[in-house]
């Protein structure tokens, strides 16, 4: 999959819908989505809560079925995947960091990065090299030995962020990484994602950071009630929104 | 690692697990011992028997439940035959024991003093020599703080204790031996015998024999060889005991099944974020399944080590209490134990994974 060019569609979704039903009524989370993301690119998804970026990343990794619509993964249907290859392709094509960094207290930090390559079926030496490059590129080798209840807030997300990068993922998919994280905090974590995003790896982030949406992604989607509203460049969107809701929302957000 | 770590989490919680569950293992060792210290102790009178065969009244196959008189003339008639090298009657009844302010209840065992019937083993003192003397069973004798050398007393007539037996512990009764002639003056019927034990002249048929001895008491007598004999007792007390230690040990076996259920139940729901994690991070189902089994292997490995080493001082503690509960714990017994708790942690923890299966990955997710 590495082998492939960039501008190679990595993520595609056609006529996505997903519809919850409750107590005889009918919930939208999301309408008719049709959204490519290609190899290499930083795509921020932007929007007010409720929106539906959630519910679109866990549609995208499997984890959800959608009401309608197609959803292909590295060329291929996720509807045609067994349950065994979706499990197989999290552990070594899908990386997930979460708002609340989602570690495994019981476990070291560096416990925590092995685990995930345990599941990729990578043997124990080259796990272990693999994990230690890992949290070296992160900038947190030092803190291997360490339980993360041990940790600051940033520094548990830079070991999130190198749970993903230990099996050289296809693509990393954040969902509110800075959300629980102090102001100070903020910088180091984004201080990563800039350097992933330089080296090329294809993420997917739901944020509510605008100068790093501003500065760094390569593309701006900006959901609003279950639909893609618009998606554009940065400049585009943070300068010139095409629509009254995305103009509202970023007067709302920017006068803070 | 992520198990070991897991259970240490809650330090207390740990040892409250473990305290519960090798209580339960050492209820399950202990009933097991006792079983087989009964079943052992109530047929040693017959098993170190060394009777060729066993007499009888007609319609009686055992002296655990079974009820036997004979005239102890029928002695004289059996002894006739010259493939018989000896015939002793015996004369088991229970009777009143006082010793001191105290009345209890024994299986007292007449027969001739020298011959057999007698206490399968002498653990103290020595066998009977003469009337007025008594030898008591040594689980019963600590019961009842009594030893060598101290008096009973049996209808008013004082005895001298002058040995303690062992194998004649039958869990609900002990045997006591006098003499054949003092038991039967106490019972003031002098003619009477419960059973026979026959010792045949070496070369003689038993079949044969019992053949003959049927042919000459038509309708009078039931006889039985040793092994059968042994087998009809064992069977008796089996009946008797079986089905209650069994229903004892499996209540043992589901109070430990539900305290390993619950306690991996409640580490699953505390763990949720940690298994929707891992399901997301691509665990195969196998190995999340695996965690929760190896979790309580581990759980009830640790409890089955600790419940072994605290199962020799409870049970000393509870034969100070109750000497006549001999539990004899063999190591078949702890293979067996071994063998249970690892099936019933196995099978616990494949129902607690059930939990794990029905946690979505998406519950992680803001």
């Amino acid at each position: 999959m590495r082998a492939q060019s960039a501008h190679t569609p990595v993520l595609h979704l056609s006529g996505v819908s997903k519809h919850y039903h409750s107590n005889g009524n009918t919930y939208s989370a999301l309408q008719d989505i049709e959204l490519t993301l290609f190899r290499g690119q930083l795509s921020l998804l932007l929007g007010p809560s409720g929106s539906g970026k959630t519910t679109l990343l866990t549609i995208a990794a499997g984890f959800v079925r959608p009401t309608a619509g197609t959803v292909d993964l590295f060329g291929s249907a996720l509807a045609g995947y067994s349950t065994k290859t979706l499990q197989l392709l999290r552990a070594r094509h899908i990386g997930f960091v979460f708002q609340t960094f989602l570690l495994i207290d019981a476990l070291t930090v560096i416990d925590n990065v092995l685990l995930q390559l345990r599941f990729s079926g990578l043997k124990k030496p080259e796990a272990r090299k693999r994990a230690v490059d890992a949290l070296a590129q992160v900038g947190i080798a030092d803190l291997a030995g360490k339980c993360p209840l041990e940790l600051s807030h940033g520094e548990r997300q830079r070991v999130a962020i190198a749970r993903c990068l230990c099996m050289d993922p296809e693509i990393i998919l954040f969902d509110e990484p800075t959300s629980a994280l102090d102001p100070e905090m903020i910088k180091e974590v984004l201080d990563v994602m800039v350097d992933l995003a330089t080296s090329g790896m294809t993420m997917v982030c739901v944020t509510h950071e605008m100068g790093f949406a501003r500065e760094v992604a390569d593309r701006v989607i900006f959901m609003d009630a279950g639909e893609i509203v618009e998606a554009a460049d940065p400049e585009t969107f943070f300068n010139r929104p095409q629509t009254d809701r995305a103009e509202l929302f970023l007067s709302q957000i920017l006068s803070h | 690692m992520y198990i070991w770590r897991t259970l240490l989490h809650h330090p207390f919680r740990l040892l409250l697990t473990v305290s519960g569950l090798a209580l339960c293992i050492v209820l399950i060792l202990f009933i097991l011992g006792v079983y087989h210290g009964v079943a052992t102790g109530s047929v040693d009178y017959v098993r170190k028997s060394a009777a060729d065969i066993w007499i009888l009244q007609a319609n009686t196959n055992n002296i655990m439940r079974g009820t036997s008189v004979l005239p102890a003339s029928f002695c004289d008639k059996i002894r006739k035959d010259r493939r018989i090298a000896s015939v002793d009657p015996v004369l088991m009844l229970f009777t009143n024991i006082e010793i001191g302010n105290e009345r209890t209840t024994a299986l007292l065992t007449g027969y001739t003093a020298g011959a057999m019937g007698g206490p399968p083993v002498i653990s103290s003192g020595r066998e009977l020599r003469t009337d007025g003397e008594i030898v008591l069973d040594q689980a019963f004798a600590r019961k009842h703080d009594i030893g060598v050398g101290q008096c009973v007393r049996i209808r008013g007539d004082s005895l001298a204790v002058v040995g303690l037996s062992s194998g004649t512990n039958a869990f609900v009764t002990q045997y006591a031996f006098v003499t054949l002639a003092y038991q039967q003056s106490i019972l003031e019927v002098p003619n009477l015998a419960s059973f026979f034990i026959v010792r045949l002249v070496p070369g003689s048929s038993v079949s044969a024999v019992m053949h003959d001895i049927n042919r000459k008491f038509p309708e009078r007598v039931s006889t039985f060889s040793h092994a059968a004999f042994l087998e009809n007792n064992i069977a008796e007390v089996e009946a008797g005991i079986v089905p209650l230690f069994f229903a004892i040990a499996l209540i043992g076996g589901i109070v430990l099944s539900i305290i390993l259920s619950l306690i991996l139940s409640v580490n699953i729901l505390e763990r949720r974020n940690d298994y929707a994690v891992m399901k997301i991070i691509g665990a195969p189902s196998a190995y999340l399944r695996r965690s929760v089994v190896l979790q309580s292997l581990l759980l009830a490995s640790l409890s089955e080590v600790v419940g072994l080493l605290l199962l020799h001082p409870i049970i000393a503690m509870i034969e100070s209490v109750t000497p006549e509960l001999a539990a004899v714990v063999t190591f078949q017994h702890v293979v067996l134990i071994t063998g249970a708790v690892i099936t019933l942690s196995t099978i616990s923890g494949l129902l607690a994974s059930t939990r794990v299966r029905r946690i979505l990955p998406v519950e992680v997710f803001t």
